[in-house]
C-alpha cells in the first residue's frame, strides 16, 4: 500500500521533471528568438530591417561562416573516411599505437594546440589567410576515430568479394563501404559543421582581417555595431544549424557511437 | 575389326590422356597463377589500404606532431633568441605562478563538480527517455539541439539571464547545456543495444522500480559511462569559448579564470616559454586523467 502511494506521487513527478527540463533547455533559444522581435517595449521587425538593409558586414561574415563550414566539412569527410578504412583493414606495425595517438589528439583542448598550430602556420606562411584556417581543421582526429568505431559493424564479406572484381581501394570504399556507413558520415558531417560554425578562437587568432572572419566574431565585436541588430543576427546564426538538425536528427542520434 | 577397335580404343585413351594432361596442366597453372595473384593482391591490397591513411597522417604530422615537438623544445629553453637549455626551470616557474595555480584550481573544480553533475543528469534523462517516456521521442531533441546551437548566438540571452550571478554558475550551466546532448546520444546508443527483454521484468512504473532498474542497467553500460565521463572531462577543457564569449573581451572574474585563459593570455603576450610549459603540463594532466580512466575501466571489466 505504501509502495503504491509512493509510486503515485513520485514517479509522475520525475517524468514531469524531465518534461520541465526539456522546456528549460529550450528557453535560451526561444528567448533569443522572442528578443529578436522586441524593440523597446513593442513588437517590431525593426531589428531585422536594420540587419538586412543597414548592416552589410553581416552578409560577408555569414558567407564566410558558410564557406569555412562547408569546405571544412567536405574536406574532413574526404580525409577521414579513407583513414578510418585504413585503420580498420590495413595491417602494419604500430597501428595500435598510432590509433591511441589519434584518440589522445582528439581529446586535446584547442588552447594546448594553439601555440603548436600557430608556429606551424607561421612557418608555412599560411598565417592570416583563409587556407590557414581550413587546413589544420580538415585533419580532424575526432572524425577518424568516430568513423572507425562505426566501421566495426560493417559487413566485411562484401569487401572480400568486391576485391575479386576490382583492385582499386577507392572504388571499394565508394561502392561497398560508403553505403554501409552513410548514417555515420551524416552524423559526423553535421557534428563537424556545427563545430566549425561555432568556432571563435581560430578566426580571432589566425586571421587579422575582419573581412575574412566569421559570424561568431560579429558577436564578439558587438560594440562596433548597432545594438538592435544583435538579437536578429543571433537568430540568423542559429537558423542554418537548426534546419540541418531538422533534416538529419535521426542520423545524428544513430551515427555517433563510441 | 579388332585392330580397328584397338586402335580406336587406344586413340581414345591417348586422347583422354591428352585432355587429362592439359586439364591438369591448366589447373596447375591456374592454381599457381591464382596463388601468385592472391599473394600479390594481398600485399598490394595492404599497401593500398595504408596509402589511404597517408593524407590524414601527413596533415597530422605537419599540423600537430611536428609543432608539438617544437613546443616541447620551447618549454626547455631559456628564450627563443639565445636558445639556451633551461632544464625544468620553465616548468617550475609555471607551477609556482599564482595565475597558473588559480587556473588549475578552477579547471579541476569544473572537472570535479561540473562533469559528475552533467553525466548523472544525462544518465537519468537518457534512462527515462529510453524506457519510460519512449512515447515522446521528440523530448530527446530538446536536449540534443543545444549541442549544435552556436554559443555566440545564445550568449547575449545568457548574459541577460545570469548577469547578476557573481560566481561561476552561469559557466557551469552553459557547460551542461552545451554538452548534455552528446552525453545523451552516447548513453542512449548504449542503452538501445541492451537486451530489452531482460529489462522488461524491471520495468514497472514506480520510483522504487526505477532505482532497481538503475541498479540493473548501470553495470551493463559501464564502459559507455566511462567513455562519456572521459569525453565530458575533455569537453570541460574546451569550455573556454563559452566563457570567453560570456565575459566578452574583458578579463574574467577569478572564479572563472581557467587554464585556457592562462594559455590565451600568455599567447597574446608572446610569452612562449610560459605557454609551452603550460601546454605540456595541461597535456600531461589530460593524459593522466585519460590513462587513469582507461585503467579503471579495464579493472571493472575484468
Amino acid at each position: 500500500m505504501r509502495i503504491k502511494k509512493q509510486k503515485k506521487i513520485t514517479f509522475p513527478a520525475i517524468k514531469a521533471t524531465v518534461f520541465l527540463l526539456a522546456v528549460v533547455f529550450l528557453i535560451p533559444v526561444v528567448l533569443t528568438a522572442l528578443a529578436s522581435f522586441r524593440n523597446g517595449n513593442q513588437i517590431s521587425l525593426k531589428g531585422y530591417q536594420q540587419l538586412f538593409f543597414n548592416c552589410f558586414p553581416f552578409y560577408r561574415l555569414f558567407w564566410n561562416s558558410v564557406f569555412y563550414s562547408v569546405i571544412i566539412t567536405i574536406g574532413t569527410v574526404l580525409i577521414s573516411v579513407p583513414a578510418a578504412f585504413a585503420f580498420k583493414f590495413a595491417s602494419f606495425k604500430g597501428k595500435g599505437v598510432l590509433f591511441v595517438i589519434y584518440i589522445i589528439l582528439m581529446m586535446m583542448p584547442l588552447q594546448v594546440m594553439l601555440l603548436p598550430n600557430y608556429i606551424g602556420l607561421r612557418d608555412m606562411g599560411l598565417l592570416y589567410k583563409r587556407i590557414g584556417i581550413i587546413l589544420p581543421l580538415i585533419f580532424s582526429p575526432f572524425a577518424v576515430v568516430v568513423t572507425h568505431q562505426y566501421m566495426k559493424e560493417i559487413d566485411s564479406s562484401v569487401i572480400e568479394s568486391a576485391r575479386l572484381d576490382t583492385n582499386s581501394v577507392l572504388k571499394i570504399i565508394y561502392h561497398c563501404v560508403l553505403p554501409q556507413i552513410k548514417v555515420c558520415i551524416a552524423a559526423v558531417a553535421l557534428f563537424v559543421y556545427a563545430d566549425i560554425w561555432n568556432m571563435v578562437e581560430q578566426p580571432m587568432i589566425y586571421l587579422d582581417d575582419d573581412r575574412l572572419r566569421t559570424l561568431s566574431t560579429f558577436i564578439v565585436q558587438a560594440d562596433q555595431y548597432d545594438k538592435s541588430v544583435m538579437m536578429p543576427a543571433s537568430v540568423m546564426f542559429m537558423v542554418p544549424v537548426f534546419i540541418f538538425y531538422l533534416l538529419f536528427h535521426e542520423e545524428l542520434k544513430e551515427g555517433l557511437k563510441l | 575389326m579388332e585392330v580397328k577397335y584397338m586402335s580406336r580404343k587406344k586413340h581414345m585413351m591417348t586422347q583422354n590422356k591428352a585432355i587429362n594432361n592439359s586439364e591438369k596442366k591448366y589447373k596447375a597453372k591456374a592454381f599457381t597463377k591464382s596463388l601468385n595473384y592472391r599473394a600479390l593482391g594481398k600485399t598490394n591490397w595492404n599497401r593500398r589500404c595504408i596509402l589511404c591513411l597517408i593524407p590524414s597522417l601527413l596533415g597530422m604530422t605537419i599540423f600537430f606532431f611536428w609543432p608539438f615537438l617544437r613546443v616541447l623544445y620551447y618549454s626547455v629553453i631559456n628564450d627563443q633568441f639565445n636558445k639556451k637549455f633551461a632544464g625544468f626551470r620553465n616548468y617550475l616557474d609555471t607551477l609556482s605562478n599564482p595565475h597558473f595555480q588559480l587556473a588549475m584550481k578552477n579547471s579541476l573544480l569544473l572537472i570535479l563538480i561540473g562533469v559528475p553533475l552533467l553525466v548523472i543528469l544525462a544518465l537519468i534523462i537518457s534512462l527515462l527517455l529510453a524506457y519510460y517516456l519512449e512515447r515522446y521521442p521528440s523530448l530527446q531533441d530538446a536536449f540534443i539541439l543545444p549541442m549544435l546551437i552556436p554559443t555566440a548566438s545564445i550568449v547575449l540571452i545568457w548574459q541577460e539571464l545570469f548577469g547578476r550571478f557573481h560566481s561561476a554558475v552561469p559557466i557551469y550551466l552553459l557547460f551542461i547545456w552545451k554538452n548534455i546532448g552528446i552525453c545523451i546520444i552516447l548513453l542512449t546508443a548504449a542503452l538501445t543495444t541492451l537486451d530489452k527483454n531482460a529489462l522488461e521484468a524491471a520495468k514497472i512504473d514506480g520510483a522504487r522500480a526505477f532505482m532497481l532498474h538503475l541498479k540493473i542497467t548501470l553495470p551493463m553500460i559501464l564502459p559507455s559511462i566511462f567513455f562519456t565521463v572521459l569525453l565530458s572531462i575533455v569537453n570541460s577543457f574546451r569550455i573556454f569559448k563559452e566563457s570567453y564569449l560570456y565575459y566578452g573581451n574583458k578579463y574574467p572574474p577569478d572564479h572563472s579564470y581557467t587554464l585556457q585563459y592562462y594559455m590565451n593570455n600568455n599567447f597574446l603576450k608572446f610569452n612562449y616559454q610560459a605557454l609551452a610549459s603550460g601546454s605540456i603540463l595541461t597535456t600531461l594532466l589530460i593524459l593522466l586523467i585519460v590513462g587513469a580512466g582507461l585503467r579503471l575501466q579495464r579493472r571493472y571489466q575484468s
